[in-house]
C-alpha cells in the first residue's frame, strides 16, 4: 500500500504504553525500534543512526506508525508527510530495481499510474476535468498515449514493467472509449460514483492557494499604500509645497472674505502660486482671490478719493491715480474716480484719458460723458467734447444744458 | 543510428523510402525509377527476373511471370475469390499442402509469400544500393482491410526475404503520417485509396504528432486491375462477336489484351479517346492472322466502370458511419494510388466529400513515404515525447464460433490497436480434458462466413466434473493487427498450452526451408553474375577468332600442321558454345584461357599474312 515519506523534521517516540515483548518484528524493524526506543528525536536524526537505506527506513518507519508502535508527531501538528509528484507513494526498492530499460522516474511514474488505476476513475486516469469537453477528451487520451502506448517503448526491454505498461495504456483507451462516446459517457456518469480527479484536486488545490494568496498580497497591498502614504507626507519636498499652497490659498479666501484685508489675501493668493507653480488648480484660484483682492483695494481707494485728495501733494495722488488704473483697469467706477483724483492734481490730459476709457467700458454712464465733456473742454479737446454733449443730448434731447453744450463745443470748433 | 526502410508493396508497384537527414525519401534503384513494379518472373534459364525486366518480357513468358501476387497472399484455396482469380491469371496456381495458394512456375511450385519476397528483396537491394550498407529493418505497406492472414504471410514474405520487419502498418494510415509528419495539424481526414488491387479508405484524427484512426474499410479485390479487366472484356466480347474467338483462351493475347487495356486507361486520364490496336492478335492457323483495332472513348470507359466506382463511395459511406463523423467534419481527403488519376474517380470522391481533394501528396510515393516515418519514428523513439503515434484499428471483427455455427464478435472492428479480450470457456462435458476454440475474423453473424484464422485446441484440462474447470482464453491483437491467443486455467492459475491444428500460416520448419533455399539462390545468382562476365570474354574472343579465320585458314591450308591446328580450334569452339548453352562455369573456365591463346594465335598468323 502506498504510503507518503515521512518528513524529516517530524519527531519520533515509542508509543506510549507498548509492550515491546510482545511484537512481532522482522529483523530490520526491531533494529530500527531498537534506536526509537528511550529517546525523542527527529526523523532526519533517526536516519543518520538507521544504518540502512533512508527511503527503507522511512517504509519502515511508516509501517511501525501505521502498527501504532511509534508516534510520528510534525512541528505544529501538520501532516507527517511531505507531498510530491506521486503523492507520496512509496516505492519498493525491488520494483525500482528490477531489470528495465527505464530510467528511474519513468519507473516511478508508471508504478505509480500502475497502482491507481483502479482508484482513479476514467476521467482521473486521462488527467481531465469532469467538465472536459470532447476536445480535451481527445487530447488527455494522445496525451495518455504517448506516454503509454507500447510504441513509446519501442524495443525497449521492460522485464516486469511491460505487463504494467499494457494494464495502464488498455484502461486509458478503455476510459477514453466510454468518455469519448455520449452516450456511454452520460451513463458512466450517471451510475458511477465520481470523485475528484488529481486534475481537479490540483486545480482546487491551486485555486485554494491562490485564494490565500491573493487575500495575503491584499493585505500587504494596503499595508504597503499606508506606508507609501506615509512616506509620501513625510518626506516628498513637492508634497509638502504643494500642501502649503493649498493652506495659503485657503487662508487667502478666508482672508478676502473677511474684507478690508484684500491686501492680505492677494499676498497669500500669491504666496501659493509660488509653492505650487505647477498646481493648475491652487493657480487658478490663486488668481481669483487676486483679482478681487485688487478690485476690492481700488475700490477702497476709489473710496476714500476726496480724503485722499484733501491729504496728499499731488505726485502722491498721481501715484494713487497709477494704483487704482492698475488694480482695476476695467471698473468705470474706480477710474472716473480717478480720473477727478488726476484733474485735482493737475494733470487734466491723464484725467480726460481715464474718463473716456471710463465712457467706453460703460456705454449708458451718463456720469461719464459729463465728465468727459468737461474735461475735454477744459483742455481744449473740443472734439471729443461735442461727442460727447451730442451723446449726451442725444440721450436727454428735452435737457437745455445738453443743447447748450453742443452749441458751446460747435462754436468754439 | 541504424537505418531503417519503409516498403510500399504494391499489388502493380513497390516503392521503397527512408528518412534522410529528417527528410522522408524515396529512393529510386540503379535505373532512375522510384517504382518497381511487383512482378517476378522465371527465365528459361531458371533465373529470377524482378520488377522492369520481368514486366518487359511479360508479353513473351506470360505463364511464368507473376504480377499482383498481393490478391493471392494469406488467402486460402477454398476462397471464392481464388477460382475468380485462376480463371483470369496467365500463369497456374494450385493448392498447397496447408491449403493455401501456390504458383507454379517451370518446374518448381512457389509460395506466395516467396515471390513477394523476391520482390521485398528487390526493393531491399535498391536501398543497398543507395546506400552502400547493409539494411536489415523494415517497415512495411498492407492494404488496410487486409486479415490476420494476410498479414502473416507478409510478415513471413519479409522474413523470407531477410529483413527484420519492425511493423507492418496500413497503407492508408502510412499515406496520413506522410501527409501530416511534422506539419503540427489538427484535423480529421480521409484517406482514399485506389491502387492496382485494392481498395482502402480510412478516417484519421490528427492532433499533437497523434495519428488516430477513427475507422477503416477497404475491399482487398478491388483495384485498377478490375477496371482494366473490365476494358478487356469489352475487347474480348467484341472481338468473338465479330471473329467468334474467345482471346483469352490464348496467354499470349490475354497479356497482350491487358498491357494494352491498361495502356487505354491511362491514356483515358488526358484525352477523350484512344486507339487499341493490336495486330496479329491471333493466328486462325492457315498461314493468316487477325487484328484488333477499336477506338475507346473515356464516357465509354466511365460507363464501363461506373459500378465499380460506385462501390468504393458506399465504402466510403460505411465508413464515414464507422467513425461515427459526418463528411463535413472532414478537413482534408487525400488521394493516393494510380487509379485515383481517373478523373472520374476524383470527381467522384469530390462530390461524395464535398471537398477538392488534396494534391500535396504523391499517390505513388506517399505511402513508402509514411511507412519510412514509421519506421524512423520507432527506432528513434527515445526516453522523451515521442515524435509520432500512430493509433490504428482493427479492420474486423475478432471473434469465436459458438454453438450453432454462429459468430460471436469478441473484439469488434475499428478497436484501437494493441487491445485484448478475454473470454471464459468451461468444459461442457464431465473429465472433460479440452477444448476446442475455432477463431474467426469477419462481418458476418454466421462462423462459417468468416475468415478462418485458426482452431486452437485447449489440452491437459484437469478432470473434474462439467463446468467446473474454467480457461479464460485471452485475445489479443498486436499493434500489427496481428493476431494472439493465450490461455490461463482459473483454477490453478497455469498457463494452458495451445495447439494450433488449422491454420494456413506456413509452418516455422517450411519457412527455415523457404530461406535456406533463397539464400542458395542468392549464392548461385551471385556465381551467375559471375558466369555472365565470363561469357562476355569467352564470346569475344569467339567473334575474334571467327572473323580471322577464313585468312588463316587461307594460309594453314598451305602447311602440313595447319589442319590440326584448325580441327583443334573448332573442338575448343565447340566446347565453348556447350559451355554457354549450359550455363556451365567451370566448362567455361576451362575453356577460356585456351580460347585467348587461341585468338593471339590467329591474330599473329593474319598480322603477317598482312604484310
Ligand atoms: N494515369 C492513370 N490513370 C488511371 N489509372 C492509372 C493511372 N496511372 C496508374 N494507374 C493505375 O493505377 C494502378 C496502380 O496503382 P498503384 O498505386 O501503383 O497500385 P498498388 O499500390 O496496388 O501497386 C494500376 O491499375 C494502374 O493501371
Ligand atoms: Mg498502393
Amino acid at each position: 500500500m502506498p504510503t507518503k515519506p515521512i518528513r524529516d523534521d517530524a519527531t519520533v517516540e515509542l508509543a506510549p504504553g507498548t509492550d515491546l515483548t510482545g511484537l512481532e518484528l522482522s529483523q530490520r524493524e526491531g533494529f530500527l525500534l531498537s534506536r526509537v526506543v528511550g529517546r525523542k528525536q527527529t526523523v532526519g536524526d533517526l536516519l543518520k543512526v538507521a544504518g540502512m537505506l533512508a527511503d527503507d527506513a522511512r517504509t519502515i518507519l511508516a509501517r511501525l506508525a501505521l502498527r501504532g508502535v511509534v508516534t510520528v508527531k510534525a512541528p505544529g501538528g501538520g501532516p507527517i508527510a511531505e507531498d510530491d509528484e506521486f503523492d507520496g507513494m512509496v516505492f519498493s526498492p525491488a520494483d525500482l530495481g528490477a531489470p528495465a530499460d527505464l530510467t528511474i522516474e519513468q519507473k516511478k511514474r508508471i508504478l505509480y499510474v500502475e497502482a491507481n488505476l483502479s482508484r482513479w476513475n476514467h476521467y482521473g486516469l486521462l488527467g481531465l476535468k469532469r467538465t472536459a469537453d470532447a476536445r480535451e477528451i481527445k487530447k488527455g487520451y494522445f496525451r495518455a498515449s504517448k506516454e503509454f502506448h507500447p510504441d513509446a517503448f519501442f524495443r525497449k526491454e521492460l522485464g516486469p514493467y511491460k505487463a504494467r505498461v499494457d494494464r495502464i495504456f488498455r484502461a486509458m483507451k478503455a476510459a477514453y472509449d466510454v468518455l469519448n462516446d455520449e452516450k456511454r459517457r452520460q451513463e458512466y456518469d450517471d451510475t458511477v460514483e465520481v470523485g475528484l480527479t488529481p486534475a481537479e484536486e490540483r486545480e482546487l488545490r491551486e485555486l485554494a492557494q491562490k485564494a490565500e494568496e491573493k487575500k495575503e498580497q491584499a493585505q500587504k497591498d494596503e499595508r504597503l499604500q499606508a506606508r507609501l502614504k506615509d512616506r509620501r507626507l513625510k518626506r516628498n519636498p513637492m508634497f509638502d509645497r504643494i500642501h502649503k499652497a493649498r493652506a495659503f490659498i485657503t487662508q487667502a479666501e478666508t482672508a478676502l472674505r473677511g474684507q478690508k484685508q484684500a491686501a492680505q489675501a492677494a499676498r497669500l493668493a500669491r504666496l501659493a502660486k509660488d509653492y505650487a507653480p505647477q498646481d493648475g488648480g491652487i493657480k487658478a484660484r490663486a488668481d481669483v482671490v487676486i483679482a478681487q483682492a485688487n478690485l476690492e483695494r481700488a475700490r477702497a481707494l476709489a473710496g476714500r478719493a476726496e480724503a485722499i485728495i484733501a491729504t496728499y501733494e499731488n505726485d502722491r495722488i498721481l501715484e494713487f491715480v497709477d494704483e487704482m488704473e492698475q488694480l482695476a483697469p476695467r471698473d468705470p467706477a474706480v477710474l472716473l474716480k480717478a480720473a477727478k483724483m488726476a484733474n485735482s492734481a493737475k494733470n487734466p490730459q491723464r484725467a480726460l484719458k481715464l474718463a473716456t476709457t471710463a465712457a467706453s467700458l460703460d456705454q449708458a454712464s451718463q456720469k461719464a460723458r459729463e465728465m468727459v465733456y468737461l474735461l475735454a473742454a477744459g483742455v481744449g479737446s473740443w472734439h471729443t467734447a461735442l461727442k460727447a454733449a451730442e451723446w449726451l443730448r442725444d440721450k436727454d434731447p428735452k435737457s437745455g444744458e445738453f443743447k447748450n453744450m453742443v452749441k458751446e463745443a460747435k462754436r468754439n470748433l | 543510428m541504424e537505418r531503417v526502410i519503409g516498403i510500399d508493396l504494391g499489388t502493380t508497384n513497390s516503392c521503397v523510402a527512408a528518412v534522410v537527414g529528417g527528410i522522408p525519401t524515396v529512393i529510386a534503384n540503379r535505373g532512375g525509377y522510384k517504382t518497381t513494379p511487383s512482378m517476378v518472373a522465371i527465365a528459361e534459364s531458371g533465373r529470377r527476373l524482378i520488377g522492369h525486366i520481368a514486366k518487359r518480357q511479360a508479353i513473351t513468358n506470360a505463364e511464368n511471370t507473376v504480377y499482383a501476387a498481393k490478391r493471392l497472399i494469406g488467402r486460402k484455396w477454398s476462397d471464392p475469390r481464388t477460382e475468380a482469380a485462376r480463371a483470369d491469371l496467365p500463369y497456374t496456381i494450385i493448392q498447397g499442402d496447408i491449403g493455401d495458394i501456390r504458383v507454379q512456375l517451370r518446374d518448381r511450385v512457389y509460395t506466395v509469400p516467396e515471390i513477394s519476397a523476391m520482390v521485398l528483396t528487390e526493393m531491399k537491394k535498391v536501398a543497398e544500393d543507395h546506400f552502400g550498407e547493409k539494411i536489415e529493418r523494415a517497415v512495411i505497406t498492407i492494404p488496410a482491410y487486409f486479415n490476420d492472414g494476410q498479414r502473416q504471410a507478409t510478415k513471413d514474405a519479409g522474413r523470407v526475404a531477410g529483413l527484420d520487419v519492425i511493423r507492418i502498418i496500413n497503407e492508408p494510415t502510412a499515406a496520413a503520417l506522410a501527409y501530416g509528419y511534422r506539419k503540427d495539424i489538427q484535423k480529421k481526414v480521409a484517406i482514399y485509396d485506389l491502387g492496382g488491387g485494392t481498395f482502402d479508405i480510412s478516417i484519421l484524427d490528427i492532433g499533437e504528432g497523434v495519428f488516430e484512426v477513427l475507422a477503416t474499410g477497404g475491399d482487398t479485390f478491388l483495384g485498377g486491375e478490375d477496371f482494366d479487366r473490365r476494358i478487356v472484356e469489352w475487347l474480348v466480347f467484341g472481338f468473338a462477336k465479330e471473329h467468334n474467338i474467345d482471346l483469352r483462351n490464348d496467354p499470349m493475347s490475354l497479356q497482350r489484351l491487358r498491357d494494352a487495356a491498361e495502356k487505354a486507361k491511362i491514356e483515358l486520364s488526358m484525352t477523350q479517346t484512344t486507339e487499341i490496336n493490336l495486330p496479329f492478335i491471333i493466328s486462325t492457323g492457315k498461314n493468316d492472322s487477325l487484328h484488333l483495332q477499336r477506338t475507346l472513348t473515356r464516357e465509354k470507359l466511365e460507363e464501363l466502370t461506373s459500378d465499380l466506382v460506385e462501390r468504393t463511395l458506399e465504402m466510403c459511406n460505411r465508413t464515414l458511419k464507422a467513425a461515427k463523423i459526418e463528411s463535413d467534419e472532414l478537413e482534408d481527403v487525400i488521394l493516393v494510388g494510380g487509379q485515383t488519376r481517373m478523373p472520374r474517380v476524383q470527381a467522384a470522391v469530390k462530390e461524395f466529400f464535398g471537398i477538392e481533394p488534396s494534391k500535396n501528396v504523391h499517390p505513388d510515393e506517399v505511402v513508402a513515404l509514411g511507412a519510412a516515418v514509421q519506421a524512423h519514428a520507432l527506432v528513434t523513439q527515445g526516453d522523451g515525447e515521442p515524435d509520432l503515434l500512430l493509433l490504428d484499428v482493427t479492420p474486423h471483427n475478432l471473434g469465436i464460433m459458438i454453438a450453432g455455427g454462429y459468430f460471436q464478435t469478441l473484439i469488434p472492428a475499428n478497436s484501437t490497436v494493441p487491445t485484448s479480450a478475454n473470454h471464459m470457456f468451461t468444459t461442457v462435458r464431465d473429465e472433460q480434458t479440452a477444448v476446442k476454440i475455432v477463431v474467426l475474423q469477419g462481418e458476418s453473424g454466421v462462423a462459417a462466413d468468416n475468415e478462418l484464422l485458426g482452431e486452437f485446441i485447449l489440452t491437459g484440462l484437469r478432470k473434474a466434473p462439467r463446468g467446473e474447470v474454467e480457461i479464460e482464453v485471452t485475445f489479443d491483437i498486436s499493434p500489427d493487427g496481428i493476431v494472439s491467443v493465450s490461455a490461463k486455467d482459473m483454477d490453478t492459475g497455469k498457463e494452458q498450452s495451445i495447439q494450433v491444428t488449422a491454420t494456413n500460416r506456413l509452418s516455422d520448419d517450411e519457412l527455415e526451408r523457404i530461406i535456406r533455399e533463397n539464400e542458395e539462390y542468392a549464392v548461385t545468382e551471385a556465381g551467375m553474375e559471375a558466369f555472365g562476365r565470363r561469357r562476355t570474354e569467352v564470346e569475344r574472343y569467339l567473334r575474334e577468332i571467327d572473323k580471322l579465320r577464313p585468312a588463316v585458314e587461307e594460309l594453314m591450308r598451305t602447311s602440313d600442321f595447319g589442319g590440326d591446328a584448325l580441327t583443334k580450334a573448332d573442338r575448343l569452339i565447340d566446347r565453348a558454345k556447350t559451355a554457354i548453352k549450359m550455363q556451365d562455369a567451370a566448362a567455361l573456365d576451362e575453356v577460356r584461357e585456351q580460347l585467348e591463346r587461341t585468338a593471339q594465335m590467329f591474330k599473329g598468323v593474319a598480322a603477317k599474312l598482312n604484310r
